[in-house]
C-alpha cells in the first residue's frame, strides 16, 4: 500500500491497488491521478447520493476460487434510474468490475474486441447504433442485446482505472445469455470496453464485510 | 468538503447527509424521506438508489424519485384503502426476511389480483401474487428463456404455453418501484406451465421481462404486519434472532444462479426421475423379452434454423416380433447453441393405431469462469416400448430452432434418422440385473445397519 497526500487538502490518499491510476479523495471528493511526475488532481467527483446498496469500499469475497476486495465505485445516472458499478480488485492483482442493478449482481471482466470478434460487436465499437435483439456470439456463448441506455456518471469514490469526472457521458448496452452468462458494452468519444461475465448473487461470491443497514439482519454468506 | 455543487448534494442531503459508506462503518439507515409534493405527505423510500417511482400512499399520487426533485408524473386525490398486507411491513419467506415496498393491483378484462413487490437490500427483489388461486412467489430472470412456439425452455425445465396473450393493465399502485409505472399502464402477459411453475413473459414496448413463480400456501409467509394496521410495523419488531436468514439465501440462490426449483417444482422432478427409473426398468425388460427384429434403417432430411416445422415420413418399418422395443434415434452433426424436437408417430397401415412419442435432440456450449462448457448432445433418441408386429409408417414432425431465435434464420442443417427394434445386448443384460439387485442390496443394507 502507497500513501501520499492529496494535492488539494493535504489528507492521506492510499492505493492499495499498484495498477489503478485514479483516486477519490475520501475528504474533498478531489480526483486525483498518479503519473511518473507525481498527483495531479484533474477534476471533483459529486457526492455519493444515498442509496442501500450492500457493498461497500472493503467488502471482500471469492470469485472463480480467487479473493477480491472492493476498492472503487462508480455510480451511473440516466433519465429513469441508475445503477452501481463496484471495481474489485482479485488477490492475483487482476481486477473486474461487480455491476448492481435491481438488486442483481453481474461480476465482469473486460475483454478485447479482436479481429476475430463477433461482426455485430465489432460494428459497435466501430460506432453503429445498437439494435435490441442483436445476437452477439463471443466465446462459444450467444449474447442478446436487451437494454440500451445513454449513461452519465453521478458520483464515484475509492480507486478507479480511469478519469470519473462527474457528467461524463457514454452509451451503455446489456447483453443476457440463455444462462448466467452476461456482458455489457460500454462507448465514449474516446474508445470503447467490452465486458464479459456472469450473473452472480452476494451468496455465490460468499461476500463479507457488507454494509450494515439498519433494521436488516446481516446475512452470513460464509457460514452458508 | 466542498463537492460539486450538484443536484445530488441535496439528495444525500434529506437522506441525513450519509456519507460514502467507506468512510462509514456505523450502520447506515435503511430509508429516506421525501415530501409528496402533492399532499405533504411523508412518504418513506425504502429501497433507495433502485427506486425511481414512488405512489405516495396517502394520496395516491405517482411521483418520480430517480432525479433529486421529486416531480409528481400523476396526481391522485383519493383515499387509499388498507391493504391485505401493509405497505412498510416485514415478514419471511421461504427462508428470508423481505420488506414490502409496492404494491399494484391488475386485472384483465376486469378481473383483478394483487401483486407486492418484495426488497432486501442483501437479497434482492421478490414478488408475491394473490389471486383467486392463492399466493405465489415471484422471482424475476436474469437469463432468457428459450422460446420456440408453444413451448419455453428455461434451467433445462420445459415449460408449455397457456397459449393466450393477454392484456393486462394497471389499476391500482401504492408504493415504490425499481421502474416506470403509472395507472392505466398496459402489458402484454403470456404463462408457461411446468410442474406447478410458471414462468411469466411481459411485454411492454420494446422491454420483455421473465419471472418464474410458484405456489406457496400461506404458512410459507410469516409477518408482514397482518394483525397491524396499515402504518408501518417498526423494523426491528420483526427482526430479531433470525439465523435462518442465511439458509434462506443459501436456498434461493442456486449455484449456478439459476433459481432453484423448489417446492411442488422440486418434487414434481423427483417424481419424473422416479418414473423415468421404473420406465428404464421396464424398458430394460422389454429388452429381456423381445427377441428377433429388424436390423437398423436409416434416412436424411434437411432442416431450416428457426424455420417452418417439417413433416417426415419413412416406410413402411416390418415389426415381425410380437411385441418389440423400437428406438428412433436422430443426429444432427455439428448442432450447436440449437435444438431439434421432434413428434414422433408410429402408425400401423392396416389399423391405422398410432403410437405417439416426444423427442428433443439439444446440445448447447459457453463459457464461462471454470473454462468452456457444453450441454446435451448432438444426438437423441426416442424409445418406445411394447409395439406389436405390424408394417409401420414412422411420421415425424421436426423442427430445429437455435436461441434465441432467430438468430441463424435460414441455416440449413443436416439431420439423420435411425429407426431399429429388438435386438438384446449384453451390456443391457448386466444393467438389468444391476438394477434387479437394488432392492436386493438395500434390503442387505438396512438389514446389516438395524443388526448393529
Amino acid at each position: 500500500m502507497e500513501s501520499v497526500s492529496c494535492p488539494n487538502c493535504g489528507a492521506p490518499l492510499s492505493w492499495t491497488s499498484p495498477a489503478l491510476p485514479v483516486k477519490v479523495c475520501d475528504r474533498c471528493q478531489s480526483v486525483v491521478v498518479r503519473r511518473d511526475e507525481g498527483l495531479e488532481k484533474i477534476g471533483e467527483a459529486a457526492m455519493l447520493p444515498f442509496d442501500v446498496s450492500p457493498v461497500q469500499i472493503g467488502t471482500q469475497g471469492h470469485f472463480g476460487g480467487v479473493g477480491f476486495s472492493v476498492i472503487g465505485r462508480i455510480r451511473w445516472g440516466w433519465t429513469d434510474g441508475s445503477w452501481n458499478e463496484w471495481m474489485c480488485l482479485f488477490d492475483d492483482g487482476s481486477t473486474a468490475w461487480l455491476g448492481e442493478a435491481m438488486g442483481d449482481f453481474m461480476l465482469l471482466r473486460e475483454a478485447a474486441i479482436t479481429e476475430q470478434s463477433d461482426a455485430s460487436l465489432r460494428a459497435l465499437a466501430a460506432g453503429n447504433a445498437p439494435q435490441l435483439g442483436t445476437i452477439v456470439s463471443e466465446g462459444g456463448v450467444d449474447y442478446a442485446l436487451i437494454d440500451i441506455k445513454q449513461a452519465h456518471i453521478l458520483a464515484s469514490e475509492g480507486e478507479l482505472p480511469f478519469r470519473c469526472e462527474t457528467d461524463w457521458t457514454i452509451d451503455s448496452v446489456d447483453f443476457r445469455s440463455a444462462g448466467k452468462q452476461c456482458a455489457s458494452f460500454q462507448r465514449d468519444e474516446d474508445g470503447t470496453g467490452f465486458y464479459v461475465g456472469e450473473v452472480v448473487s452476494l451468496a455465490d461470491l460468499k461476500a463479507w464485510n457488507l454494509r450494515a443497514i439498519d433494521g436488516w439482519a446481516m446475512p452470513d454468506f460464509l457460514a452458508a | 468538503m466542498t463537492g460539486s455543487g450538484g443536484p445530488w448534494d441535496e439528495v444525500a442531503a434529506a437522506a441525513g447527509g450519509t456519507p460514502a459508506p467507506s468512510a462509514a462503518p456505523a450502520v447506515a439507515a435503511s430509508t429516506k424521506a421525501v415530501t409528496c409534493p402533492n399532499c405533504g405527505g411523508t412518504v418513506d423510500i425504502r429501497a433507495a438508489g433502485y427506486s425511481v417511482t414512488v405512489a405516495c400512499q396517502y394520496c395516491g399520487s405517482v411521483l418520480d424519485v430517480a432525479n433529486p426533485d421529486v416531480a409528481i408524473i400523476e396526481r391522485h386525490n383519493e383515499a387509499v384503502a388498507d391493504l391485505a398486507l401493509p405497505l412498510g411491513s416485514k415478514g419471511w419467506v421461504k427462508g428470508a426476511e423481505y420488506q414490502l415496498v409496492g404494491y399494484v393491483r391488475r386485472s384483465i378484462d376486469g378481473e383483478g389480483w394483487d401483486e407486492y413487490l418484495l426488497f432486501n437490500p442483501y437479497v434482492g427483489y421478490r414478488w408475491l401474487v394473490n389471486d383467486e388461486n392463492g399466493w405465489t412467489f415471484g422471482t424475476m430472470l436474469t437469463s432468457l428463456p428459450m422460446v420456440s412456439g408453444d413451448t419455453a425452455n428455461y434451467a433445462g425445465v420445459r415449460f408449455s404455453s397457456e397459449g393466450e396473450e393477454w392484456d393486462a393493465v394497471v389499476d391500482r399502485v401504492i408504493g415504490e418501484f425499481y421502474w416506470r409505472v403509472r395507472i392505466g399502464d398496459h402489458a402484454s402477459l403470456s404463462n408457461y406451465e411446468s410442474y406447478g411453475a410458471t414462468l411469466s413473459c411481459e411485454r411492454v414496448a420494446d422491454e420483455v421481462n421473465w419471472t418464474v413463480s410458484e405456489s406457496i400456501g400461506a404458512g410459507e409467509m410469516r409477518g408482514f404486519g397482518k394483525t397491524e394496521g396499515a402504518k408501518d410495523a417498526p423494523a426491528s419488531a420483526a427482526n430479531t434472532g433470525r439465523s435462518r436468514f442465511a439458509a434462506g439465501v443459501e436456498g434461493d440462490a442456486a449455484d449456478d444462479g439459476y433459481v432453484e426449483p423448489a417446492g411442488p417444482f422440486a418434487r414434481a422432478w423427483l417424481y419424473t426421475r422416479m418414473a423415468a427409473v421404473a420406465v428404464a426398468i421396464m424398458i430394460v425388460a422389454m429388452i429381456l423379452f423381445s427377441f428377433g427384429g429388424m436390423s437398423e434403417q436409416k434416412f436424411g432430411y434437411d432442416l431450416t434454423l428457426d424455420g417452418p416445422e417439417k413433416t417426415v415420413n419413412f416406410g413402411p418399418l416390418v415389426f415381425d416380433g410380437r411385441s418389440q422395443r423400437v428406438v428412433i434415434s436422430t443426429s444432427a452433426p455439428g448442432l450447436d447453441n440449437a435444438w431439434v424436437d421432434a413428434d414422433v408417430t408410429l402408425v400401423e397401415r392396416t389399423s391405422q393405431t398410432a403410437i405417439n412419442a416426444y423427442g428433443v435432440v439439444e446440445r448447447y456450449s459457453g463459457y464461462d469462469s471454470d473454462g468452456s462448457w457444453t450441454e446435451g448432445s448432438d444426438s437423441g433418441s426416442v424409445k418406445i416400448a411394447r409395439v406389436p408386429a405390424g408394417t409401420y409408417d414412422l411420421v415425424m414432425d421436426v423442427s430445429a430452432h437455435s436461441w434465441p431465435s432467430p438468430s441463424f434464420g435460414g441455416r440449413t442443417i443436416r439431420v439423420e434418422t435411425a429407426v431399429s427394434s429388438g435386438g438384446v445386448f449384453f451390456s443391457n443384460l448386466v444393467f438389468a440385473l444391476f438394477l434387479l439387485s437394488i432392492p436386493l442390496l438395500f434390503l442387505v443394507w438396512r438389514g446389516f445397519k438395524g443388526g448393529r
